[in-house]
């Protein structure tokens, strides 16, 4: 429901919160395509990879136009670009054979990078927030709980997912029950998170 | 050995949410501290603002107070003087002589200078506002400004009981400045005051069929904008404010509001 109650409005909202919402659409999108290929029984481990690339860019522009210095700006792009490249070179390491479809893995460490770098551009925005007062409420500016969303989501998973991505592979599934089950609880806390974002973004043009 | 890894991602995973968790609630409760402190420095500024404007106008209206006397006690009292000294070197005058002609004339000048020096101090010090109180220096105010080609009416209450010397004062002087404009500047015929108490909020409106004005031009003038800024700046001090119904090519409606439920505000005048 989030990218339909996104939308609302959308022209009249921010260049930052257009470009998360067409994260939400991406995920959401994505999120269709896995429950299809599931049902049919077929690999979607690519488009889960490259998932990560698509999420962190959509993320990272929300967050250029966001960020009010240009140093900013310029660091954010060089993230963008840098942890592309990063992807690139992990995604061919971690699958020597690309046409092996049934024996590819997750990509290693661009998550755990991914991970830490949304969570220093919200740590960086937090600080903003603290120092500049840019909103006189801050439980009614969107953004602010976009980025609870997302330091949660990523703080939760940090350690998370690099141990469910080595080993869960698909020839040898281990089994990390209560690791899972933290992975969803962050993912309904975020998307919780979110939920407040688009209430108060549906009149917001910041 | 897998379980022990286990257990300590799942510390780690506890530990990096309670630290995401505190994060949070340290940036939102900083950040609602600091946006209180910053709305108590903005009230206290607006309670500086308005101190120094009504010290201001206190100042104004003193200043006013000791010109009218000065015009009253010392150059209305000389032209008197005068003017009876001249009545007696007339009188020893030929009745048909040039000069008694000429003296008659200097006392013409002298009548009318006393007038004049008469209405300016009543201008600058209405001293029927002080005696018999807003309600009548209004009356006053209409009598003084109707004309054969200018009519205005008054339309007020029988009593008005939240009467405060300082808030008559800069009742009267909006409405002196606002009939004043309508007459000068946009050359209106017929100029209506309502004057009326409504819900615990004073509310005074003047209208004219006057030419009108646009105010996004007049207050952008400085000199132009200089009345209506005063107002604005007067009614700033009670917490009042005034709203302009105006365009060119048609009349004005000019609307104050002061709410009267704040005592301290309008004590600031005084």
């Amino acid at each position: 429901m989030l990218p339909f109650g996104f939308s609302w409005g959308i022209k009249k909202k921010s260049v930052a919160l257009r470009f998360f919402g067409v994260y939400l659409w991406w995920t959401f999108f994505r999120n269709v395509v896995d429950i299809w290929t599931s049902s049919e029984k077929s690999n979607n481990l690519l488009l889960f990879n490259f998932d990560l690339l698509v999420r962190f860019t959509l993320l990272g522009l929300m967050f250029y136009h966001t960020f009010q210095y240009p140093y900013e700006k310029r660091a954010v792009l060089v993230m963008i670009i840098g942890f592309a490249m990063l992807f690139g070179v992990d995604f061919v390491l971690s699958n020597p054979n690309l046409s092996d479809l049934h024996n590819h893995r997750l990509n290693r460490y661009s998550f755990v990078v991914e991970g830490v770098l949304m969570l220093l551009l919200v740590l960086r925005f937090f600080l903003y927030l603290v120092r500049e007062l840019p909103v006189a409420n801050l439980s009614h500016y969107p953004f602010f709980w976009i980025c609870c969303g997302l330091l949660i989501a990523h703080a939760g998973t940090i350690f998370l997912t690099p141990f469910l991505h080595y080993f869960n592979v698909w020839n040898n599934p281990y089994n990390f029950k209560t690791m899972v089950k933290i992975e969803h609880w962050v993912e309904i806390i975020r998307n919780a998170a979110f939920t407040i974002a688009m209430f108060f973004a549906r009149r917001s043009t910041n | 050995m897998l379980q022990t890894a286990n257990d300590g991602i799942l510390i780690a995973s506890i530990a990096m949410l309670l630290m995401a968790m505190f994060i949070i609630i340290f940036v939102a409760y900083y950040q609602q501290r600091h946006a209180q402190h910053q709305i108590t420095v903005k009230e206290m500024q607006e309670r500086h603002r308005q101190e120094l404007m009504a010290a201001m106008f206190r100042g104004q209206e003193a200043e006013r107070r000791r010109l009218a006397q000065d015009l009253h006690d010392d150059i209305g009292t000389m032209l008197s003087v005068a003017k009876m000294t001249l009545n007696q070197l007339e009188r020893h005058l030929d009745r048909f002589s040039p000069e008694r002609a000429q003296a008659q004339k200097t006392r013409t000048l002298l009548d009318d200078t006393l007038k004049n020096v008469r209405r300016i101090s009543r201008d600058l010090v209405p001293t029927t506002l002080e005696r018999f109180g807003l309600l009548a220096a209004l009356e006053e105010l209409v009598g003084n400004a109707n004309t054969e080609l200018v009519s205005v009416q008054l339309e007020r209450p029988e009593t008005f009981d939240f009467s405060n010397t300082a808030l008559d004062v800069m009742l009267y002087r909006i409405v002196q400045e606002l009939v004043n404009n309508a007459i000068r500047h946009a050359g209106a015929t017929h100029i209506i005051i309502r004057f009326f108490v409504h819900e615990n909020e004073l509310r005074l409106a003047v209208i004219d069929d006057g030419r009108g004005f646009d105010i996004d031009e007049v207050v952008q003038s400085k000199q132009r904008g200089l009345g209506l800024r005063n107002i604005e700046s007067r009614l700033s001090v009670v917490n009042g404010h005034v709203t302009f119904d105006v365009a060119p090519g048609r009349g004005s409606r000019i609307m104050v509001q002061i709410p009267l439920e704040n005592p301290k505000l309008v004590a600031l005048l005084t």
